[in-house]
């Protein structure tokens, strides 16, 4: 009897197999079961909301580098600044690869919701986690085909290059480019996805709303040309946020006067800052600087004069040196005095820019615009938004997307004493895509 | 039923000493033992009679006398170094039995070999090992065990193709992307704590399992081989033994001229030139101010009209001379110290052993940083019955450390580890001077009287304000009980309990240099002009502590029984092992030592910084983590001997383990090995006299590779609380990966022991193959998959070859013993499979230090370099090849139409040959020991001059100095001359050209040591030793003409220092 005691207790030693061999080996590791897990991988700022496509305003007109600044930068750097066709980017560069980062955890939280149970208790939740991975989605495409595709035309969209739209979690699988219809039909219903799912207002400014979801659309149809939803969805979100920072209230010495996640942010999200454009290295355009007048309290406020007599852009609303570029009160009246006065109803978009101009003016100086005709209202419109929206991911569309429309900005650069010009609707405006996802992902580069 | 048929093999013979006598006498047996070879008598031989299971010992002649009963017994006679003897008599019994012993194998002082599982005697075990005896590890010094063995067990070296801590290799790779590290085992279980914990002292002997046969006993852990080391035990029936062994070492202060600089003057020409192109007119801008060097700014001075040219030319004169590895020698770094004091008690009786041993070492780094080791070592062998005994062992070691002064390495900048090479520490009247740490000097200085801290950093000083120790307390308790249920079958349960528990902390007070920047920066002026503290002001103490537990239980059967012809020995048994680990770390703000108080922050709300007044948060400092490794194992082991002659081994083992989320099908891997083993000598038909003892072996067999950072589900981590939402964020850990297989490696080996007639000539030569597969590799993803750059897949396989030859020789006897010892291993491998989706040539040619080259039929680590055609006669810029004719254009010779077969390929970035060779000199009291250390066949690509790493980090080369200046250099020189602004291309170009790689053999001096017996009269002492010893002597020879020690390039790694240990051993 004692030895089979004994016997007994070794075995048991031993026994509870399966339990033994189920401890997780790292306490901090978890798959994704719960709607804990998914909103906590959504809820990882640094990679979801810090890392919006930086390379497009790299590419734009609002600064200049000196040929000193030039010739210490990389050399894929110094190709993105001229507008090279190819070869812009390293292997490691972020831009291209942490979208489709943000779009696999878009859809791996998609994914893992199909296999957690709705109910009455945990609708809300699981709702607003699904509506800001389609919002994550959404956004993120948009902002991929705003850069590597060409301006979106209603003639054209069937026959130009989207992006791959990848909507599982198979890395295997090979995706292909969509065409720019497809990519913006995509973009359109994830965002539309995200406003039917989201709450009106999120509980923070680093997560999704309708509201967010609404700013987004506004965008997407501003970009595709299509101004009545345009103004529409822009007016959806002044209906429920249309605070203005008055910025005569603003300390305009101070290195970032305003304040990160203010009253007119609807949701922070920031770019990845290209190199090129650090404050001590990006010049402002002069007649970007030029344009703003004595009483503009702008100039002050979101620039600081270098020793060299040269302007430096101190940042806005991210209060401090990283580039915002999620949905503000501001852009908001901008898309909407666009919609506005291109759809005729010009008393309307003064009254927009009236109201944003009226705040960024000094107190008692701002003249309100009136009697305008709609040409001289929508160049109006264009020039606010240059001065507005400075560094905000936004102007490489605007650029194309007027273009498209029949205006003719031509950008220049002059390095070593030689002119580069990108000519209206160039085809280098869909900027070349990472060799490296070309070669892995026997995609097709843009034509040039 | 014959009693004779249970025998239990005596499994340590070398201890056992048997101190019977005065039995009663019904028939004498007596007789003598001697060599084989020599015909000596043999002292201390064990005999063992059977069924009476009775021991005696030879006498000093070899004679031996003892009474046996029964008319038939068996008579086991063991002794070290010589083959077991069996004799089967009849009665009567032979009036004088005189017994020839066959000397065993090479090894003079082992004839068993410990696999952690079982104790082996060597001649029946087919798998290889090197021994590695306590007395052959005591011809070195140090505080560390592992780092004695380079040169005395043969196919272990130490890979130093990576800067910092060197890699212990046994038998080359058998993975490419998989943990590397051998597994340890200390005392029958893998030993998980600091290897720094143990001391040499306590060391009785280490085993290198270097093949299949000999590791596949530990399962998925053994791939890359294991190292078992085994504690010094008591003897039975020994009186109480004392040893005393203590020692002191200096070395000489590190050589900082290896350092590759570039001297003040070239450097200061360089600066001037950059300002001049305006280089620095950013950065000067900048709203974070970065630090600039002195110079530069006090260029920006003059043009700004604070500084005459006067003034600057006379600080530059001054400047020109100065070189800070100079006053770095001078006011910072000292000689190494090292004290070691060990005293080792041991005894037994007839029904138990012990052994007791208590080691201080005291030591002082060269940059005075104290560090201090306790050891206690206790064990138990006791004989409760002749069925039931208990063996327990207690270790427990402390060991103390703190930080230092500031060296080269630490005073770091924004630039990295670099700093200008005429910066100056202190002034003439001794005061410290200030280094740009983060912050531009100018930029500080302007700040000064704006109320916050003093904002400088002072490397001379700092030190001063900070106590940082690190306390490492270390424990292993098991205990093994075993009861032998029949007369040949043993069941046995071992367990052992190891906990480290390592605390550190850190202390550093407001004048500290971290402390007040760290200060200053959350500081912000309140509009009444009052500094306002995001960070409460005085000390910042951070604690952290780290623990190991790990709780390891066996269950194991011995089973061993003897026929007339044949032997069989089998064990079987289960194993369970959790290993826990835990650490946090908490830190307090605005402590006060004197009242025990500290202040409290929010790292909730980010604050404005004061430099640039972007907000950034002000972290808490508190981490915390956890986690557990569990394995459960099942495994079975067994060998049949036939006639002494032939042996058969087998094994097989099967592990599983928590490896998260592995299917649990995948949680099992079933690993097995079998060898055998011929003593040809032991034949009737061998008459090699000359050649006494011969041994053939083979073995085969395939051992794992387990990763636990490789699983098969997707998981996420948690990083924390986002600081903007309040919950807890995460991020991708591991992608799904159905597909992931554990490594594999099957090994091949064969091997011949031999020994010449009077052991003159003795030795092991072994060949080996090994196949590994479904290596992890790195498998580059598209990076639209969203993924990531690359994920890891089985994507890879090798196969290595090799060769070990252990020879031992005597080469003269009599007043002048000479014995020499030569270890020397070659092996090769080549990558079978890997995936490389496109062939970049620039990913072949790498870095300086070496990568996984992942081309089939290549050495996985290979060197390739671009071919050199010289540098331009026009403008000095490096040429390579393009079409066959010297070509600028980088951007091609590098890219990705680039093919192959442009590319030079030297050869192995790891030695083909790797050995020592020691000679040992005996005359009188003398002795003298001179260990040669070698590598040879391989090759390294040398550290190159960079100019935009000059430019933008403050790197610089001493072969600036040879660059190309004028058209006709480029006969006399290979450094591209000097260009703004620097191309990247053109560097890298430079970097990986052919003119760049080294071949790496070298030999060098890896020891000596010098020992006299001091003659005793009568005194208690029975020994008494004192000896020197010298230890990295430097290299004798090398290939390079550079001066490159192979081993130590990198720039940021200090090779060790010439020591001088003078030490004194005793036994009482």
């Amino acid at each position: 009897m004692k030895r089979t005691y004994i016997l007994l207790g070794i075995l048991s030693a031993f026994s509870s197999c399966d339990k033994f061999l189920a401890e997780k080996p790292d306490a901090k590791l978890a798959v994704i079961n719960s709607l804990e897990d998914a909103q906590a991988l959504l809820d990882y700022y640094p990679n979801v909301d810090r890392n919006d496509v930086g390379v497009s305003e790299a590419s734009a007109d609002s600064y200049f580098l000196s040929d000193a600044e030039w010739a210490r930068r990389a050399e894929s750097d110094q190709r993105i600044y001229l507008w090279e066709k190819d070869q812009l980017f390293m292997p490691d560069s972020r831009d291209w690869r942490q979208s489709y980062a943000n779009i696999y955890t878009a859809n791996a939280v998609l994914e893992s919701l199909k296999k957690i149970k709705r109910t009455t208790q945990n609708a809300l939740q699981y709702d607003n986690v699904a509506g800001q991975a389609h919002l994550l989605r959404g956004r993120t495409f948009l902002m991929l085909v705003w850069t590597w595709g060409l301006a979106y035309d209603e003639q054209t969209a069937a026959q130009n290059l989207g992006v791959p739209l990848r909507l599982n979690t198979n890395f295997n699988e090979k995706v292909p480019r969509a065409n720019l219809e497809q990519t913006y039909q995509q973009v359109i219903d994830d965002l539309k996805a995200a406003s039917k799912y989201l709450p009106l207002r999120g509980n923070s400014k680093l997560r999704g709303s309708k509201l967010v979801a609404w700013g987004w659309l506004s965008r997407t149809y501003l970009s595709q040309r299509v101004y009545e939803p345009a103004a529409s969805y822009a007016d959806s979100v002044l209906q429920v946020q249309n605070t203005l920072l008055d910025y005569n209230q603003l300390n305009s010495a101070a290195a970032f006067p305003i304040p990160e996640l203010n009253a007119e942010i609807v949701m922070d999200t920031r770019l990845s800052t290209p190199a090129t454009l650090a404050q001590s290295r990006a010049k402002m355009d002069s007649t970007l600087i030029l344009s703003y007048a004595a009483n503009d309290l702008r100039k002050k406020i979101y620039f600081r004069i270098n020793t060299d007599k040269s302007y430096a852009f101190k940042g806005n609303y991210a209060g401090g040196p990283t580039f915002f570029s999620g949905i503000a009160v501001d852009e908001m009246y901008l898309n909407r005095a666009e919609g506005f006065a291109r759809t005729g109803l010009l008393q309307k978009s003064m009254d927009d820019l009236n109201t944003l101009l009226l705040k960024r003016h000094s107190t008692g100086t701002y003249v309100p615009l009136q009697n305008l005709n709609q040409t001289l209202l929508i160049e109006r419109v264009l020039e606010e938004r240059k001065k507005e929206l400075i560094f905000r991911g936004l102007r490489w569309m605007d650029i194309k997307r007027w273009n498209a429309g029949g205006a003719q900005l031509t950008l220049k650069r002059r390095i070593n004493g030689q002119e580069y010009v990108l000519l209206p609707n160039d085809l280098r405006y869909a900027i070349a895509i990472p060799q490296n996802a070309l070669e892995l992902g026997g995609i097709e580069d843009n034509p040039r | 039923m014959k009693m004779n048929k249970y025998v239990l093999i005596i499994l340590l013979g070398v201890y056992l000493l048997c101190a019977a006598s005065g039995l009663k006498a019904q028939q004498m047996l007596s007789g003598q033992l001697t060599d084989s070879l020599s015909g000596s008598p043999l002292l201390g031989a064990t005999l063992k009679v059977l069924p009476q299971d009775k021991l005696y010992k030879s006498n000093k002649d070899g004679r031996f006398n003892f009474p046996v009963t029964g008319a038939q017994v068996q008579l086991l006679i063991s002794y070290t170094g010589y083959r077991l003897k069996v004799l089967n008599l009849k009665s009567p019994f032979p009036a004088t039995l005189n017994i020839a012993m066959v000397p065993s194998t090479l090894q003079l002082n082992e004839v068993v070999v410990n696999t952690g599982y079982q104790v082996v005697p060597l001649e029946r075990s087919a798998g290889s090992f090197s021994l590695v005896s306590a007395k052959q590890l005591e011809t070195q010094v140090g505080s560390d065990v592992l780092s004695r063995l380079e040169t005395l067990a043969s196919g272990l070296s130490f890979d130093r193709t990576e800067p910092f801590a060197p890699k212990l290799v046994v038998r080359g790779l058998s993975t490419i992307n998989g943990p590397r590290s051998p597994l340890i085992v200390v005392d029958q279980f893998p030993y998980e704590g600091d290897l720094n914990n143990l001391n040499p002292n306590d060391i009785e002997s280490v085993t290198v399992l270097k093949d299949a046969s000999a590791a596949s006993i530990w399962g998925s852990r053994a791939g890359n081989g294991v190292i078992v080391i085994t504690t010094k035990k008591g003897v039975y029936n020994q009186p109480l033994k004392v040893s005393f062994n203590s020692f002191a070492q200096s070395s000489a202060k590190p050589d900082l001229g290896q350092i590759p600089t570039m001297s003040a003057t070239n450097f200061i020409d360089v600066e001037q030139m950059l300002y001049a192109k305006g280089f620095y007119n950013s950065d000067y801008q900048a709203a974070d101010k970065p630090p600039l060097s002195p110079l530069v700014e006090m260029f920006f001075a003059r043009d700004e009209g604070k500084l005459t040219a006067q003034e600057v030319n006379d600080a530059l004169a001054i400047y020109r001379k100065v070189d800070v590895r100079r006053e770095l020698l001078d006011k910072v770094y000292q000689q190494r110290f090292l004290q070691q004091y060990h005293l080792g008690l041991s005894g037994g009786s007839a029904k138990q052993r012990w052994n007791f041993s208590g080691g201080f070492d005291d030591g002082r780094s060269e940059l005075d940083a104290p560090n201090k080791r306790y050891n206690l070592l206790v064990n138990q062998e006791i004989k409760f019955s002749p069925k039931i005994d208990f063996r327990m062992n207690l270790a427990y070691t402390r060991q103390q450390a703190e930080d230092g002064k500031d060296g080269i390495n630490t005073i770091s900048t924004a630039k990295g580890s670099n700093i200008y090479p005429y910066a100056t520490l202190s002034n003439e009247q001794g005061e410290p001077l200030a280094l740009p740490r983060n912050y531009s000097l100018n930029y500080l200085e302007s700040q000064q009287n704006k109320g916050l801290l003093n904002w400088f950093y002072y490397p001379l000083t700092d030190h001063q304000y900070r106590q940082a120790s690190s306390s490492t307390q270390h424990f292993t308790g098991s205990a093994e009980a075993s009861y032998r249920i029949l007369k040949d079958l043993k069941f046995s349960m071992l367990y052992r309990y190891e906990k480290q528990d390592v605390q550190s902390t850190q202390l550093q007070q407001e004048e500290a240099y971290a402390v007040r920047n760290l200060i200053n920066s959350y500081s912000r002026k309140a509009t009444n002009g009052e500094i306002i503290y995001g960070i409460p002001r005085g000390a910042i103490k951070d604690d952290e502590r780290s623990t190991l537990n790990i709780q390891q239980l066996r269950a194991q059967l011995n089973y061993q029984h003897q026929w007339k012809k044949g032997e069989l020995y089998a064990l079987a048994g289960v194993e369970r092992r959790s290993l826990d680990r835990f650490s946090q770390s908490q830190r307090l703000y605005g402590f006060d030592q004197d009242t025990y108080t500290y202040g409290s922050i929010n790292p909730l709300t980010p604050y404005p910084t004061w430099v640039t007044g972007s907000n950034s948060f002000i972290s808490d400092g508190n981490s915390i983590a956890a986690g557990a490794d569990h394995y459960l194992s099942f495994f079975a082991n067994g060998s049949y001997t036939y006639l002494q002659n032939y042996s058969l081994t087998a094994s097989v083992r099967r592990d599983a383990s928590n490896l998260y989320g592995l299917s649990t099908n995948k949680k099992w891997n079933p690993l097995w090995s079998t060898g055998f083993a011929w003593n040809i000598s032991g034949e009737d038909f061998y008459g090699l006299t000359a050649l006494p003892y011969l041994k053939l072996r083979t073995s085969f067999g395939y051992s794992g590779n387990s990763n636990a950072a490789q699983t098969a589900v997707t998981t996420i981590r948690y990083r924390g609380s986002s600081l903007y939402t309040g919950y807890p964020y995460a991020t991708f850990n591991q992608f799904e990966n159905p597909e992931l297989q554990w490594e594999t490696v099957g090994m091949w080996n064969i091997g011949l022991d031999f020994s010449s007639k009077g052991n003159r000539i003795s030795g092991s030569l072994e060949g080996y193959r090994k196949r590994a597969k479904d290596l992890f590799g790195t498998y580059p993803v598209d990076p639209t998959a969203g993924v990531g750059a690359s994920v890891t897949r089985n994507v890879a396989a090798m196969q290595g070859w090799g060769a070990d030859l252990q020879l031992n020789t005597i080469n003269t006897k009599g007043k002048l013993r000479w014995e020499s010892q030569l270890n020397l291993s070659w092996y090769k491998d080549k990558v079978t499979d890997y995936y490389l989706p496109n062939v970049q040539v620039s990913d072949f040619v790498g870095s300086v230090q070496p990568g996984v080259s992942g081309l089939a039929g290549k050495p996985v680590y290979a060197i390739f370099s671009y071919p050199w055609a010289g540098l331009s006669a026009t403008d000095g810029s490096p040429q390579g090849l393009l079409n066959g004719s010297p070509s600028v254009n980088y951007q091609t010779i590098m890219g990705s139409e680039a093919q192959l077969s442009d590319l030079v390929y030297h050869g192995s970035a790891i030695p083909l040959w790797n050995g020592a060779f020691t000679n040992r000199f005996a005359y009188k009291r003398w002795d003298l020991e001179v260990a040669l250390h070698f590598k040879f066949a391989y090759f390294f690509r040398r550290e190159a001059l960079s100019y935009s790493s000059l430019y933008n980090n403050w790197e610089g080369h001493p072969e600036f100095a040879q660059r190309w200046l004028a058209p006709g250099d480029e006969v006399n020189t290979n450094v591209p001359s000097l260009v703004y602004p620097a191309s990247i291309s053109r560097d890298i170009f430079y970097a990986g050209a052919q003119i760049q790689v080294e071949q790496g053999d070298h030999a060098r001096i890896q020891y000596v040591n010098m020992a006299y017996k001091i003659p005793l009269k009568q005194a208690p002492i029975s020994q008494l030793q004192v000896y020197a010893n010298m230890a990295n002597l430097g290299i004798l020879w090398r290939a390079n003409d550079k001066g490159i020690d192979p081993e130590y390039r990198y720039s940021n790694s200090l090779p060790p220092m010439r020591s001088l240990s003078l030490g004194l051993r005793a036994n009482f």
